[in-house]
C-alpha cells in the first residue's frame, strides 16, 4: 500500500469511528447492567450481560411495539396518500394542457419555499377545533399533500415521452387510467426515491407529533424516545438505551440493506429544502 | 518499400508495449518507429486498442511491459508534463471556467511559474509571475492567431461552436510547441462539413509546425488523407504499416483489406487450379497465383475494381442478378447476387448506364486480373506477380 | 389541486394574519391588534437572543459539515478500496432518528461518566458539563449538528465530484498541473463550484430549523444559551399559548428561510453556464 493509501485510511476511519461511536456506544450500553454504566472504566463488551432485563423493562415502562406500529401505520399511510394526490396531479401539470397549468405550478413552486413548520400552528388550530388531536388523522392529514412529491413527479413525467400517452389514448385509455396504469409504472425510479424521502422524514419526525400528540400509545418514534427518556428520567440508562436502540433500529437496518436507494433518496431532502 | 525512418534521427521509438486491463490484453507486443516529422495514424475499430497505445504514450497509462522513447530519450515511467507532448482530446476538454485566452495559457503557466507565485495577491505583485503573465499573453495570441480565433480569446467555450472549440483545443497544444503531437479522435465531434475543413486545418498545422503527430481514429477516411503513414491494429495488435497507397494496394491481412474501402471489398472463396489460375463460384479467375492446385484461399476484388457487363456475353465474368442499386450521382454501386453461390457482391459501375441494370437484371461481373488480392487460409495476403 | 392551496397556502396566509393578532388558545374572542405583535418582537430579549443563537449555530455548523463532507468526500473519491463501507458509515446519521441519537449524545457528554469526557480525562484535560455549561452548551449542540449533517453533505459532494469529467484531469495533467494541490485548485474547486454552492444554502437551510436537539436535551437553556428560532417559536405557540405571538416568529423564521431559498435560486441559475 502506498503512503497516500494508509493516509487514506487512517484518516476515514477514524472519523468513521466518530460516526459510528454513537451507534456502537448505544448497543454497547443497552446490554449492560447498570453499574457497569455508571463507571468510568470504559469496556465496550459488558462482563456480565444485562440485555435480557434491560429490553424487558424498555418494553414494560412505555409501549415500544405502538410507536413502532405507529411508526408504520403513519408513515405508510402518509406515503400512499401522497402517492394519490400527487401522482394525478403532477401528470394534470406535466402533460395535460389547461388554462389553469402555469398558476397552478407556480402556486405549487411557491408551496415549495415554505418549510414545514410554517403552517404548523393553524393546522394545529384546525385540527383541534374539529377535535381530531391526538389521532392518526392528525398525523397524517397535514402531510398528505406533499408539495413536493407533486414538484419531484411532474419533473419525472416530463422526461416521458409524449407518444406513449398519445398511443394509450388511442387504444381507449380513460385518463384515469393512463395515469394508473401507464404512468405509475413509468414513474417508478422517482417513486422509490421519494418514497424513501417521506419515509424517513415522517419517521424521524418530532415537532409535529410533539404538538399533536397527548398520550403514549398515540406517540411515533421519534416522540416514544422521548417518552421514554421521561419514564427514565435520572438514572436507569440500560433500558433507556435498550428502548432507543429498539426504535432506531428499523431505519438503521433498511438503510444497511439498501444503501444506495437510501442515498438517493436522501439527497432529495437538498432539493426540498 | 517501407520508408521506416532509420533510427539515427530521434523520432518516437515503441518497443514492444503490451498492456492489460484486469483480464483483458488491450495492447500485445506492439512496435512502432515513427520519424521526428512524421504524420503517424492509428487506425483501427473501437476497442483494437489505438487510444490506449496514445494514452501509454502521453503518460496517462503505464504499459505492463516495454518501452516508449520520445526524441531519443527513454520516457518510461515519466510523468505527463515531463515527456513534452500535447495532447488533443475528443471531446476536447477545455475548462469551461477559464476564458480561451487562459486555456490556452494554462500550459504555459505551469510551466513559467511556480505553485505559490499562482495565488491571488502574489501573482499580480511577484516579478516572475507577472513577467511570465506578459509572456504568456504574448504567446497565446500567436497561437490563436495562427488558428483564427484571436475574436475569441475572452469568452468561455460554452460560448463557442464545436468546430471553434476544436480550434482552441488544438491552439492549446499547439502554443508549447511540443516534441510530439497526440490526437485522439480530435473530428468525431464534428459534423460531417466541418471535418472536411478540419481536416485541412490539421494537415496545414502539421507542415507548419513541423514536428511528429500520432492521431487515433477508427474512420479511415481522415487516416488516408491526412497521412504520411498508417498503422492498422486490431485487437491489440498491429497488422501493418505503411503509406495509404501501399495499405490500400498491399494489404498485408485480409482483415486490413476488409477494414479499408468503402464499399468493403467483395472476399469469394476460391481454389487453386492445375494451371496456377483460380476458380472460384461462377468462374475462373485470371491470375496466375503460383501455387500447387487443390489449395484454398480467398480471393478479394474491390467493387471500384470490378467491372460491369451490362449483358450476358460469354467472355467470362461471373453471373448474377442485380438485386440492389445505389446511385449516388459520381458512382453507381451495384449489388449483385452471383447466379452460382448467391453470394451478394458489390460492383462499381459508370452512373451512365444505370438505365441498362435495373434490378433483376442479369449482369457480369470481371475483376481485373491486376487487382486481384489473394489470401491465405491464415488471412495472409499472398504475393503475386502478375 | 384546490385541496394544495386549501392544505398549504391558506394556513400560510393564516398564519401571517394570526401574526396579527392576540389570541391565545382557548380565548372566545379574537381581538386585532395590528403590528403589536411584532412591535414586542423587537423588544422582546429572548427573541433576539434565539435569533443570535440560530445565526451562530448556523455560522457554526454549515462551514464546518460542509468542509468536512467535502474533505471526506475527496478522500473517498482519492481511492478505490473501502468505498462503500465508508459511504455507509458517514451517512448513518442522516438517517437515524435525530432525537434518539441525541439521547445517546447525551449519556455520552455526561459529565462524569460520559465516554466522552473519560476520553478526555484519560488524555489529561478536565472534565466538562458539555449541555448545562452555558459558554459550551451551543458549541456542543453545534457538534451534534455537525455529526447529523456531515454524511449527507459528503454524499451531495461525491455526486458532484463524479461529475467532472475525467480527461479534464488529463489535460491538466499533460499541460503540467499534476500535483494533488495543483488539480485540486485548478480542476477540481471550479467545477465542483455550484454543487459547493448547493450544499451550502441547503445546509444553511436546514440547520437554520434546528430544533429537535434543543428540544430534548437542552429545551433551550442553560439560561437561553441555546435558545433557537423555532424552539421559540414553539414555546409561544404551543406552550405558551401565545397563538399570535408564536405565529409572529415563525413569519421571521419564514423570512429568513425564503431568503435563503432566494439565494439558492440564483445560484442555480448561474449553474446553466457550464453546459
Amino acid at each position: 500500500m502506498t503512503a497516500f493509501a494508509v493516509f487514506r485510511h487512517v484518516t476515514l476511519a477514524m472519523g468513521a469511528i466518530v460516526m459510528l461511536a454513537p451507534f456502537i456506544w448505544l448497543l454497547s450500553l443497552s446490554v449492560k447492567p447498570a453499574d457497569e454504566i455508571f463507571t468510568t472504566d470504559l469496556h465496550l463488551l459488558p462482563q456480565r450481560w444485562d440485555a435480557v432485563r434491560n429490553f424487558s423493562e424498555a418494553f414494560a415502562k412505555v409501549p415500544l411495539h405502538r410507536y413502532l406500529l405507529n411508526g408504520v401505520v403513519v408513515t405508510a399511510s402518509i406515503f400512499t396518500l401522497q402517492v394519490l394526490v400527487a401522482l394525478p396531479a403532477a401528470y394534470a401539470l406535466a402533460k395535460l394542457r389547461f388554462g389553469m397549468a402555469r398558476p397552478l405550478f407556480a402556486l405549487v413552486l411557491l408551496g415549495l419555499l415554505i418549510p414545514a413548520h410554517v403552517p404548523a400552528i393553524p393546522h394545529y388550530i384546525l385540527l383541534s377545533s374539529a377535535g381530531l388531536l391526538n389521532s392518526y388523522p392528525a398525523l397524517i392529514l397535514p402531510s398528505v399533500i406533499s408539495v413536493f412529491g407533486i414538484f419531484w413527479i411532474r419533473q419525472f413525467f416530463r422526461t416521458v415521452p409524449d407518444d406513449l400517452i398519445h398511443a394509450a389514448r388511442l387504444d381507449g385509455l380513460s385518463e384515469f387510467s393512463i395515469v394508473w396504469r401507464i404512468m405509475l409504472p413509468a414513474a417508478m425510479p422517482a417513486l422509490t426515491a421519494f418514497g424513501i424521502l417521506s419515509v424517513v422524514f415522517h419517521w424521524n419526525d418530532y415537532f409535529w407529533p410533539l404538538l399533536v400528540v397527548t398520550s403514549p400509545d398515540m406517540a411515533m418514534p421519534a416522540l416514544g424516545t422521548v417518552y421514554l427518556r421521561n419514564t427514565e428520567a435520572g438514572t436507569d440508562y440500560g433500558p433507556l438505551m435498550a428502548g432507543t436502540a429498539v426504535i432506531t433500529a428499523p431505519l438503521v437496518i433498511a438503510f444497511l440493506l439498501a444503501q444506495r436507494r437510501f442515498i438517493e433518496g436522501m439527497t432529495l431532502t437538498g432539493l426540498k429544502g | 518499400m517501407i520508408s521506416t525512418p532509420a533510427a539515427l534521427l530521434p523520432g518516437i521509438s515503441i518497443r514492444n508495449v503490451s498492456k492489460s486491463f484486469g483480464d483483458s490484453r488491450v495492447l500485445t507486443d506492439v512496435s512502432l518507429e515513427i520519424g521526428p516529422r512524421e504524420f503517424l495514424t492509428l487506425l483501427g475499430p473501437s476497442g483494437c486498442g489505438k487510444s490506449t497505445l496514445l494514452r501509454i504514450i502521453a503518460g496517462l497509462e503505464q504499459a505492463d511491459d516495454g518501452s516508449i522513447a520520445l526524441g531519443g530519450h527513454v520516457v518510461d515511467g515519466m510523468l505527463p508534463r515531463e515527456r513534452d507532448v500535447a495532447m488533443v482530446f475528443q471531446s476536447y476538454a477545455l475548462y469551461p471556467y477559464m476564458t480561451v485566452a487562459e486555456n490556452i495559457g494554462l500550459p504555459l503557466l505551469m510551466r513559467r511559474t511556480r505553485a505559490w507565485q499562482r495565488l491571488p495577491l502574489i501573482r499580480r505583485l511577484h516579478p516572475v509571475a507577472r513577467a511570465a503573465s506578459g509572456s504568456i499573453s504574448r504567446d497565446v495570441r500567436r497561437a490563436a492567431e495562427a488558428l483564427q480565433i484571436e475574436a475569441f480569446l475572452d469568452r468561455k467555450p460554452a460560448q463557442l461552436s464545436g468546430g471553434q472549440r476544436q480550434r482552441v483545443a488544438l491552439a492549446r497544444a499547439m502554443v508549447r510547441a511540443p516534441r510530439v503531437f497526440l490526437m485522439d479522435e480530435p473530428l468525431s465531434n464534428l459534423d460531417a462539413k466541418l471535418r472536411v475543413a478540419a481536416r485541412a486545418e490539421i494537415a496545414d498545422l502539421h507542415r507548419r509546425a513541423g514536428v511528429a503527430f500520432i492521431y487515433v481514429t477508427h474512420d479511415q477516411v481522415e487516416a488516408m488523407t491526412m497521412s504520411d503513414r498508417v498503422a492498422l491494429m486490431m485487437a491489440g495488435e498491429v497488422l501493418q504499416i505503411g503509406t495509404p497507397a501501399e495499405i490500400y494496394d498491399q494489404p498485408a491481412d485480409l482483415r486490413v483489406a476488409e477494414f479499408i474501402g468503402s464499399p468493403k471489398i467483395n472476399i469469394l472463396p476460391g481454389i487453386v487450379r492445375a494451371d496456377g489460375s483460380v476458380a472460384v463460384p461462377g468462374g475462373i479467375l485470371p491470375v496466375a497465383s503460383g501455387l500447387p492446385a487443390a489449395t484454398e484461399l480467398s480471393v478479394g476484388v474491390r467493387p471500384e475494381h470490378c467491372d460491369v457487363a451490362a449483358r450476358d456475353d460469354s467472355n467470362g465474368g461471373l453471373r448474377g442478378t442485380v438485386r440492389h442499386r445505389e446511385n449516388l450521382g459520381s458512382d453507381l454501386f451495384l449489388h449483385v447476387q452471383a447466379e452460382s453461390s448467391g453470394q451478394i457482391l458489390i460492383a462499381r459501375a459508370a452512373p451512365e448506364i444505370a438505365g441498362q441494370v435495373p434490378p433483376g437484371a442479369t449482369v457480369a461481373l470481371r475483376p481485373r486480373s491486376n487487382r486481384i488480392l489473394l489470401f491465405d487460409q491464415a488471412g495472409r495476403r499472398i504475393d503475386v506477380r502478375p | 389541486m384546490l385541496c394544495l392551496s386549501g392544505i398549504l397556502l391558506l394556513p400560510t396566509l393564516a398564519t401571517f394574519v394570526l401574526s396579527f393578532t392576540d389570541w391565545q388558545f382557548g380565548a372566545p374572542t379574537l381581538r386585532w391588534i395590528g403590528l403589536d405583535n411584532y412591535a414586542h418582537l423587537a423588544t422582546d430579549r429572548v427573541f433576539w437572543k434565539s435569533l443570535s443563537n440560530t445565526v451562530l449555530y448556523v455560522a457554526l455548523v454549515v462551514p464546518l459539515s460542509v468542509g468536512l463532507g467535502l474533505g471526506v468526500a475527496l478522500l473517498i473519491e482519492a481511492g478505490t478500496s473501502g468505498r462503500a463501507f465508508y459511504r455507509a458509515a458517514y451517512f448513518l446519521p442522516v438517517t437515524a432518528t435525530l432525537i434518539a441519537m441525541a439521547t445517546v449524545w447525551e449519556i455520552m457528554l455526561h459529565p462524569s461518566i460520559g465516554l466522552i469526557n473519560v476520553l478526555i480525562d484519560g488524555l489529561g484535560f478536565p472534565k466538562q458539563n458539555w449541555l448545562k455549561n452555558p459558554d459550551l452548551a451551543l458549541f456542543t449542540l453545534a457538534g451534534i449538528g455537525i455529526w447529523q449533517a456531515l454524511g449527507l453533505n459528503m454524499v451531495l459532494l461525491l455526486a458532484g465530484l463524479k461529475a467532472i469529467p475525467r480527461d479534464l484531469y488529463e489535460a491538466a495533467a499533460i499541460d503540467g498541473a499534476d500535483g494533488p494541490w495543483t488539480r485540486f485548485v485548478t480542476v477540481t474547486l471550479p467545477m465542483l463550484g455550484p454543487a459547493l454552492s448547493f450544499v451550502l444554502i441547503i445546509s444553511a437551510i436546514r440547520s437554520f430549523q434546528v430544533f429537535d436537539t434543543v428540544a430534548v436535551l437542552t429545551e433551550g437553556g442553560p439560561n437561553k444559551a441555546t435558545e433557537v428560532l423555532l424552539y421559540t417559536m414553539y414555546q409561544e405557540g404551543f406552550s405558551f399559548f401565545r397563538a399570535g405571538y408564536g405565529a409572529a416568529i415563525t413569519v421571521v423564521f419564514l423570512a429568513f428561510v425564503l431568503l435563503l431559498t432566494l439565494v439558492k435560486a440564483r445560484l442555480a441559475e448561474k449553474r446553466v453556464h457550464y453546459s
